[in-house]
């Protein structure tokens, strides 16, 4: 037996089963046999933070429990009875039957409560709760049998012994025998961390290169619902493409230089582009297809259809331009989903010449432009709280706030040009309006779920606090916990505690990215290294020096155990973080790899680059 | 004969006539008429002449348009192919992503952009070289005769190179008194400068063998670096890679100077 203790992601003590807080180090320590295994551990987890949440639940959360319940039981009783419980029906909600409003409600429920039971506290009393738990462990132990998770499926935690960083794979007494041996009162800390429940296939083979840029590809992007990839060139131009079908869709023209940028926005419904020619573009994805599929069926009939050509020309690709900048445009961001209620209709765009302007895509205006950088702005991120950041070569990431137009504050920790930025809620805020949680279709014709305004708070906020990440030209990057400082009054001087510098890098750090469960910031150099580190304390974890040139970019998978990582030596590579291993080689490319990006769902990932083809790689 | 520019002299002093321009003017519109009779009339030789200078300048004509065209089109297609309001679009090649816009001085020189053009060279014949032809040369220009033996003078097996070479680490001499060929320490080369052609930077690199030598073959097996040999150099430093993402180390280069003169080797890089 093993007096173990579990502590929470972010290594703070005290997460679960707190007794009082009287005690040193505060965590109710558990017996556990060495030979439990991981599935083991976790079903004690579960039983600990669900005893947490039956505690707690006398002020409301039992009550949440009990119409969780019910709804759900309501729905397996329709279901058998074979009503159509998938295809909700709008109507009054009755005994009978099975509405979307139910839907709605049972979702949200289960949302929160999901979201509230690791922040519940043990109290006094469930002590004999807690008993029942280790005999139900014991029970599980001697039966050899789990009951809670299937024999086949991915545990929902992944456990470290805190004091060696070893992760737990088969059973606690190997994980301790490298430890060396304590006294029978020693507490061990185990440290728990949530996983996602599907798993990404490592992308293995280039399924398509389609030409049609005649320009190196600049920059690519999935949309949230993972439908199309749109990148930008250098060839003026923007083209969708159909990842499921491999083919090319509309080409977008109007841009007079290079298009540097391209981003979605939440709701998937336009696309911005920024250009070398200083001009934001706007397209109405919708109307471009619609109008691509017109003129295509005007020229097919072209030949007993006299009048097609007139009518043809005058079909516009659908896109206007924003106004403004004085010099090329380096980022743009789109308004968080969940802030505005679900409206999608303001970007923030960064630019050479060292402003942000906040722009409104409905009344196509400029709100606000944000001058406050004397250098060129790099990197740009709406924060799901509502915050602008802002990373520039002047050294400084600028907080704003977006509707006053207010300078919050000034982070001065890097003695060169910052380069990337990073959120910890990067991959929900481009998920947007599009469940971020759902295991990737098997087919593609599975639309992603779309979330409420309400869910996707929820998501947001059920994500903690958010952190953000730096990679700068010093070689170095830094995390810094943006709500300690967001809301203080601007003062120059951060506390200390709330940033963590990450040194290790031998050449300025172009890119960083935080996993999508927050749990790893990877970040990539010019030094061939990519490193994995702590996304919580920043503790540095692993390097990879597979490439042989400098890497550009990285992207995490959605199960956030691989990266991909688009380098100057023309392969693009996956790494297998859990393991710390090169998961697969995909040369390719002829050139350098500008662009990567892997879709919201994981199945398809594209790169592009200076050979001028977009790479589908499946 | 006239001793002097006398008419030179007479025009820098006085001008020339007034009505000059205006004569030279007329003789000039005058001329087609005049090459047409001249082309009606000629016979024999002279017609042969005649029309071989025309179609001379017939030629040199059509090519200046080929290559008036193809600078139209080009900007043409810079303006990326529709250029509505008329505006004068700036074509720019090379694009580049946003991250690397500032980095343009500092990356430019590294950049190797390899495959596409190894591919092409590949396809265009091997031996596509900066320096196409060399002066070939002689035996006794490479080889000094080194005499041996006391008594007779008819003992004359023995070569010294003149030039530079290049003799591999691995080599192992032979008995000295055995030894044909003689490669002076003091001759001798390990590493090359090499220049990238496309980067215009410049790289010492060193040599891994000499492949070849156009005075013939044997200078290539004894190694002879001399104008114009092709030699093969490390280039792993310069992390060139094939595209299946190995890392290129030894490639082709062509010795640009006379290295027996200058004592260095420099070489261009074949790409």
């Amino acid at each position: 037996m093993v007096i173990c203790k579990f502590i929470g992601p972010d290594g703070v003590e005290a997460d679960v089963g707190e007794v009082n807080q009287g005690e040193a180090g505060g965590g109710l320590p558990v017996d556990i046999p060495r030979e439990a295994t991981a599935r083991q551990l976790a079903q004690v987890l579960v039983q600990l933070l669900r005893q947490g949440g039956g505690s707690s639940g006398r002020s409301g959360g039992s009550a949440e429990l009990e119409e969780i319940r019910r709804l759900a039981g309501k729905k397996r009783k329709l279901k058998e009875v074979g009503q159509d419980v998938a295809g909700t029906v709008d109507g009054p909600p009755g005994a009978d039957r099975w509405t979307a409003a139910d839907e709605s409600r049972l979702e949200a429920l289960r949302a929160s409560y999901a979201q509230s039971a690791p922040a519940r506290r043990c109290h006094e009393e469930d002590a004999q709760d807690m008993a029942r738990a280790v005999e139900l462990l014991q029970q599980s132990v001697t039966d050899g049998q789990d009951n809670g998770f299937a024999a086949g499926s991915i545990l929902p935690f992944v456990f470290y012994v805190m004091d060696t960083a070893t992760e737990i794979r088969r059973s606690l007494g190997e994980a301790l025998s490298s430890m060396p041996e304590a006294h029978a009162e020693h507490v061990v800390r185990i440290q728990y961390f949530p996983q996602a429940r599907f798993r990404i296939r490592p992308v293995s083979r280039c399924s398509a290169s389609i030409p049609g840029h005649t320009e190196a590809i600049l920059s690519v992007a999935f949309s949230p619902d993972a439908r199309l990839v749109a990148s930008g060139s250098g060839d003026h131009t923007v083209r969708l493409w159909d990842p499921d079908a491999q083919l090319p869709l509309v080409t977008l023209r109007g841009h007079r230089n290079w298009v540097l940028a391209v981003a979605w926005s939440p709701d998937g419904a336009r696309l911005a582009s920024g250009s070398m020619d200083a001009t934001v573009r706007i397209w109405q994805v919708g109307e471009a297809l619609a109008a691509e599929r017109q003129q295509r069926q005007q020229r097919r009939g072209v030949g007993d259809d006299s009048d097609a050509s007139s009518t043809a020309a005058a079909s516009p690709s659908g896109g206007y331009a924003l106004l403004g900048h004085k010099k090329w445009i380096t980022a743009l961001a789109w308004e968080p989903y969940h802030l505005r209620d679900g409206a999608c209709e303001r970007l923030c765009s960064s630019s050479k010449d060292g402003t942000v302007r906040v722009w409104n895509v409905r009344t196509r205006r400029c709100e606000r432009s944000l001058s406050g950088h004397t250098a060129a702005v790099t990197a740009v991120r709406w924060s799901g709280r509502g915050r602008i950041y802002s990373a520039s070569q002047d050294c400084t990431i600028l907080v704003w706030h977006p509707d006053s137009g207010e300078r919050l504050h000034t982070v001065r920790v890097h003695g060169h040009w910052v380069n990337a930025m990073s959120l910890s809620s990067d991959y929900l805020l481009r998920c947007g309006a599009f469940a971020a949680d759902d295991a990737p279709p098997t087919s593609s014709g599975q639309p992603r779920r779309r979330l409420t305004v309400e869910q996707a708070r929820q998501a947001h906020e059920a994500l903690g606090e958010e952190r953000l990440c730096a990679g700068s030209d010093d070689y170095t990057l830094s995390l810094i916990r943006m709500p300690t400082i967001d809301d203080k009054p601007t003062a120059d001087a951060v506390a200390s505690d709330s940033i963590a510098r990450m040194t290790g890098h031998q050449q300025l750090v172009n890119h960083v990215g935080f996993s999508p469960d927050g749990r790893w910031i990877a970040s990539v150099s010019f030094d061939k290294s990519v490193r994995i580190w702590d996304g919580h304390s920043g503790r540095f974890v692993t390097a990879f020096r597979q490439h042989v040139q400098a890497v550009y970019l990285c992207c995490w998978s959605a199960d956030s155990r691989l990266l991909a990582t688009a380098s100057k030596d023309s392969t693009v590579k996956i790494f297998d973080v859990p393991h710390r291993a090169l998961k697969r080689d995909l040369p390719g490319h002829a050139d350098e790899v500008y662009a990567l990006d892997w879709s919201v769902d994981g199945r398809v990932l594209a790169t592009g680059g200076k050979d001028r083809l977009l790479k589908l790689w499946h | 004969m006239p001793q002097g520019d006398y008419i030179e002299l007479h025009r820098r002093r006085h001008g020339r006539r007034l009505d000059h321009e205006e004569r030279l003017r007329k003789r000039e519109a005058r001329e087609p008429r005049r090459i047409a009779e001249r082309s009606r009339t000629l016979t024999g030789i002279r017609a042969k002449l005649h029309n071989r200078e025309r179609f001379r300048d017939k030629v040199r004509l059509r090519k200046a348009a080929a290559v008036q065209a193809q600078r139209q089109a080009r900007r043409r297609q810079g303006a990326g192919g529709r250029d509505e309001d008329g505006e004068e679009r700036r074509v720019v090649e090379g694009a580049l992503p946003a991250y690397l816009l500032d980095r343009e001085e500092t990356q430019r020189a590294k950049i190797l952009s390899n495959t596409i053009k190894e591919k092409r060279k590949e396809k265009g014949g091997k031996w596509s070289v900066p320096l196409p032809r060399v002066r070939p040369l002689a035996d006794d220009e490479i080889f000094r005769v080194v005499r041996t033996g006391k008594k007779s003078k008819k003992r004359e097996w023995k070569r010294m190179v003149t030039k530079m070479s290049f003799v591999g680490d691995s080599y192992t001499r032979k008995p000295p008194k055995y030894e044909r060929f003689i490669r002076p320490m003091g001759l001798r080369v390990k590493r090359a400068n090499v220049t990238h052609p496309e980067l215009k930077a410049t790289f010492s690199l060193d040599i891994i063998g000499v492949k070849k030598n156009p005075s013939g073959p044997m200078y290539t097996q004894l190694g002879v670096v001399t104008r114009g040999t092709i030699v093969e150099v490390n280039v792993s430093e310069l992390g060139l890679v094939t595209t299946s993402g190995k890392v290129v180390w030894g490639k082709y280069a062509q010795v640009t100077n006379n290295p027996e003169v200058d004592g260095t080797v420099n070489a261009v890089l074949l790409v």
